[in-house]
């Protein structure tokens, strides 16, 4: 009578592991490397990640995003790498993009260049205020004493747990999003792009392909981010500049056309656009990866492709040079994604806690990027078909072309 | 005429007559929600949530609850994009895997709603959880790839002027509801949804049936997004995400009973397009992201809501005197559910005496 039950419980536990098992193993094979918690873990995942863009596509020697970053990271340590000990804390207040791998691959970039960086506590807070709040009390409580974070998990949600760590004397220095706190008793130093000096830069470029007259579409980021919010404001602002210029959907620093970052979203979005109006002369994007959905939206819909002003992404690149090459070439200026920010974040961090001296930031560490490509004049956008789509050429900057952009001197 | 009023009153009746009417309102609503554009940008989308509906609705029909949508979806999503790694040659491989995975993934719910005895909705919870973490691990948190060019072009192709995802979408709906209601398989099927009590009682395996429909859903998930990666060309990593709600709303709208048993994918594919019509009318009238997910809630939950008010009480004359409305409109809701489950155990035992009578 129960050996039966017995029986059939084994072998259901048995199935339950093996299936477990087997779509583990299958998704491991056929995937990149992992997300990490600690800085061993990163390393041995971009070398996976690597090896796996060589094996699974036919033009490596190209060379992929990785390799690029490999290559600026050995230009040695500098004066801000001091003697004493670090123990060095990452978080992301989201981290489950391209964006944020290569932001976060940035930073331990540079703390491998740096002896006195002894561990790396590694926390992504996936968009959860809670998390990433715990996130920042257990680098805390492990001893962490330099943190360098995006502050974007929610609206100004890590302010408490930051000043937190000031109060222990750790150095906080967020950046790529605003912290909302006071600078000296919730951080240390913030460091960022001037996100209305490019909603500014993308607009008036725009416009001026489009003539000076025209209608303009804005798309945005999730529902309160302080990039599209900005971003926004600047643009409403330029139009206003431009009597001849008409907003496709109504902008301001509290409202505009929704795409959450996502693909999905956004050629809904777009798409729903398209039907309401039959005249669009020029684009603006905050996000290089989703401009992609956003035009096959317009190719779908038998649409011309405007004029389009996005930050930075490989497929976005690739996508205009296969419409060049067919004849439907369309101007493409885009900024930098700005991961190597966090690049001058981590030195400065490090410095802090290590002694060392800190880079001499331009402008108080909130700087207007400019144009990184541009179709009409000066430089070509930059397409590898071996890459990521989402791949953001601008990382491999070297450091001569990036002190160029944020050091004083 | 017996037949006819008997449809009309069929609980999957009501959605039908709700997405005739909010097409027909549309373009007076909001201009340009029901043009050829709008259409053609709606259509694709919601093919692909119907896909996935397919699926929830095989599971709520048994009584269960499928959280670990978002899990299996990304799982689909994300191999059929990284298995070929670009190469149009190992698409089929890669569709192989998925539909794999899915089947798998499948597996492992429902074994452990019916080995273990988990309650559905902690089993795949916890099992979303282990596939999201698996996608991530795979990927280390982004997708090196494009789909392949043949799939691509295979998600956006139309076939007389229709997006073939749609096409995709009814065929399965029909193929799936044929099966249900033509095959000796899809009436058990029906029967240990209704009442696995009776089902056992008839002989019927009931564990295997209940796997079958986690395996089932498991695999329109898994296909559900390895078709939304081609349509997208660079999926994101977890684009299951926005699939789980909706994905329930339509089964529920549809009117598939919450409790088991009763059930239509058709109507369940209707849900979708008014789930996704709506969408729609919303975004054409411009309104506010918070109001539209505002009026998007207020109508499912309206929707719902609907569906569980004693009209027989409320409506005069409907049944009998006033007092004793609330006693026979329960007795009758009781009365229809052991009908109909007596009905199918008789189907079911003239089955199996053809089936000896054949032997």
């Amino acid at each position: 009578m129960s050996a039966r039950p017995d029986r059939s419980r084994v072998k259901g536990t048995a199935l339950l592991v093996l299936v477990a098992l087997l779509a583990a193993l299958v998704l491991s094979a056929c995937g990149g490397g992992g997300s990490s918690s600690s800085s061993e873990a990163t390393e041995s995942s971009a070398t996976e990640s690597e090896a796996e863009t060589e094996s699974g596509s036919a033009e490596t020697e190209e060379g992929s995003a990785d390799e690029g970053e490999s290559q600026t990271a050995s230009s040695g340590s500098g004066e801000w790498c001091g003697e004493e000990g670090v123990t060095l804390g990452i978080q992301d207040g989201g981290g489950l993009n391209n964006w944020s791998k290569e932001s976060k691959e940035q930073v331990q970039m540079v703390a491998k260049e740096c002896p006195a960086v002894e561990k790396e506590i590694v926390v992504d807070a996936d968009f959860e205020p809670q998390k990433a709040v715990s996130g920042i009390q257990s680098m805390i409580s492990q001893g962490a004493n330099a943190i360098v974070l995006i502050p974007d998990s929610g609206n100004c949600a890590e302010v408490p747990a930051m000043r937190q760590a000031m109060q222990r004397d750790i150095v906080v220095v967020p950046w790529a999003a605003d912290p909302c706190g006071t600078e000296g008793t919730d951080y240390t130093k913030y460091i960022d792009w001037d996100t209305k000096a490019a909603g500014r830069e993308w607009a008036e470029w725009v416009i001026e392909q489009m003539g000076g007259k025209g209608k303009l579409l804005y798309e945005g980021g999730p529902a309160g981010n302080t990039v599209s919010s900005n971003a926004a404001e600047a643009i409403a602002e330029v139009v206003e500049e431009n009597p001849g210029v008409e907003l496709v959907e109504p902008i301001s620093g509290e409202e505009w056309p929704v795409t959450n970052w996502d693909p999905a979203e956004t050629k809904k979005l777009t798409s729903a656009i398209l039907a309401k109006h039959p005249q669009i002369d020029g684009l603006i994007n905050d996000y290089g990866a989703s401009v992609e959905a956003e035009l096959q939206a317009f190719q779908a819909a038998g649409r011309k492709i405007p004029a389009v002003a996005a930050s930075e992404s490989n497929a976005l690149s690739c996508t205009w040079k296969e419409e060049k090459e067919k004849g439907n070439e369309f101007p493409l200026m885009t900024i930098s994604s700005r991961n190597w920010l966090g690049r001058y974040a981590a030195q400065f961090a490090i410095a802090e806690a290590s002694g060392g001296t800190p880079p001499a930031l331009k402008n108080g560490g909130i700087f207007s990027l400019g144009q990184w490509e541009n179709s009409v004049s000066g430089k070509e956008p930059e397409c590898k078909p071996s890459a990521s789509p989402e791949a953001s050429f601008s990382n491999e900057m070297t450091e001569e072309e990036t002190a160029k952009i944020a050091l004083e001197g | 005429m017996t037949a006819l009023k008997s449809r009309v009153a069929s609980p999957f009746a009501a959605i039908w007559v709700a997405t005739i009417l909010l097409f027909i309102v549309s373009p007076f609503v909001a201009s340009g929600s029901l043009g050829h554009d709008a259409l053609q940008g709606m259509l694709p989308f919601a093919g692909v949530l119907a896909i996935a509906a397919i699926g929830q609705t095989l599971v709520i029909q048994q009584g269960g609850l499928d959280l670990s949508v978002p899990g299996i979806f990304s799982m689909g999503a994300v191999l059929v994009v990284t298995v070929p790694g670009g190469s149009e040659g190992s698409l089929i491989p890669a569709l192989l895997v998925c539909a794999l995975v899915g089947l798998g993934g499948g597996l492992l719910n429902g074994i452990a709603v019916t080995r273990f005895g988990i309650t559905p909705l902690v089993a795949t919870l916890g099992s979303n959880a282990l596939f999201i973490g698996v996608v991530i691990q795979a990927t280390g948190g982004s997708i090196a790839f494009k789909a392949t060019n043949n799939w691509q072009d295979f998600t956006a192709d139309k076939v007389l002027g229709i997006p073939i995802l749609a096409i995709i979408a009814v065929v399965a709906a029909v193929l799936v509801a044929l099966f249900i209601s033509r095959t000796v398989w899809g009436r058990r099927f029906v029967l240990v949804g209704s009442s696995p009590l009776a089902a056992r009682a008839a002989g019927v395996s009931v564990e295997r049936y209940q796997l079958g429909a986690y395996m089932g859903a498991g695999l329109s998930y898994a296909l559900a997004g390895a078709l939304l990666s081609g349509y997208l060309q660079s999926p994101p990593l977890l684009p299951g995400n926005e699939y789980l709600l909706p994905s329930i709303a339509a089964v529920v709208l549809g009117g598939t009973a919450l409790g088991g048993g009763r059930g239509s994918v058709i109507a369940t594919a209707v849900g979708v397009l008014f789930l996704s019509q709506l969408e729609q009318v919303i975004s054409a009238l411009g309104a506010k992201n918070s109001v539209d997910y505002l009026i998007q809630g207020a109508i499912v939950a309206l929707g719902m809501g609907l569906r569980n008010v004693p009209w027989n009480q409320i409506l005069p004359g409907r049944r009998g005197g006033d007092s004793d409305a609330a006693a026979d409109s329960s007795t009758s809701q009781e009365d229809t559910a052991s009908d109909s489950r007596r009905t199918l155990l008789k189907e079911h035992k003239e089955e199996e005496s053809i089936d000896v009578s054949k032997t």
